[in-house]
């Protein structure tokens, strides 16, 4: 697998910029909602919060939904969910294996 | 940022030595990785792993780097989409040795779809306060 057809490296370049984290915050948080509306609390222009949308989209992190004129956009964060569930289950099996490893191989040094 | 990494540091008294034997005989494997290790610890060597949730892993030796580092991607019997690489690196330490792991995802695959937007809310907060 290359890194350009990684998913996660999409996801994380996606999440890398502090304005998608935050627009994806709402939308999780307060629902599906327009560039237009996101766009009045923030210090930057419609076509910029639609091109963060547009990054969120290809991570697979949003969706948008077209109703008449009006484009709305749903978070989709389930890819993000699945990152951060592998993160806590393989972490915790690392923390019982190198548990049992430190039995096996003596006390730690103080 | 490439893949998803987890990675864990561990101080021991024994010499680099018997570390590097803790961490690439597959008798010493089968106190601590899992319940039954078999592993042919070389270059293209492959192995199996019988973990403690049950779960069978088989591995494909990467890279070794004989009494430094030992590199391997495993994934469940059942679900060979899953895998990932994991590298441990043994180092000369203050009297003993230190062994680091990372375990590396390019890849994580749906468990059922469970999830809740609790945590996804307080993930994206963490990711807020340090740089990603």
């Amino acid at each position: 697998m290359t890194v350009a057809d990684d998913p996660l490296n999409t996801l994380f370049d996606a999440l890398a910029d502090p304005t998608r984290r935050g627009l994806l915050q709402r939308l999780v948080q307060d629902g599906p909602d327009t560039a237009s509306h996101l766009a009045v609390d923030l210090p930057v222009t419609r076509q910029a919060v639609v091109k963060h949308l547009q990054s969120l989209v290809e991570a697979g992190l949003a969706t948008p939904e077209r109703n008449g004129r009006e484009v709305r956009y749903r978070a989709t964060p389930e890819p993000l969910a699945q990152a951060v569930g592998w993160l806590l289950a393989a972490g915790a099996r690392w923390d019982e294996r190198l548990a049992r490893l430190e039995r096996l191989a003596g006390s730690r040094r103080p | 940022m490439p893949g998803l990494t987890i990675r864990r540091t561990l101080d021991l008294d024994c010499s680099p030595t018997d570390l590097w034997r803790l961490v690439t005989d597959p008798h010493s494997l089968s106190g601590w990785l899992g319940r039954e290790v078999e592993i042919d610890a070389r270059s293209g060597g492959q192995g199996r792993v019988l973990d403690d949730d049950g779960i069978i892993r088989l591995l494909v030796v990467d890279e070794v780097v004989p009494g430094e580092r030992l590199s391997f991607t495993w994934w469940p019997q059942a679900d060979d989409a899953a895998a990932s690489e994991v590298t441990f690196t043994v180092q000369e330490a203050d009297e003993g040795s230190r062994l680091v792991v990372t375990e590396t995802a390019s890849a994580v695959v749906a468990d059922g779809g469970s999830w809740d937007t609790r945590l996804i809310s307080l993930w994206l907060a963490v990711c807020s306060q340090v740089t990603v």
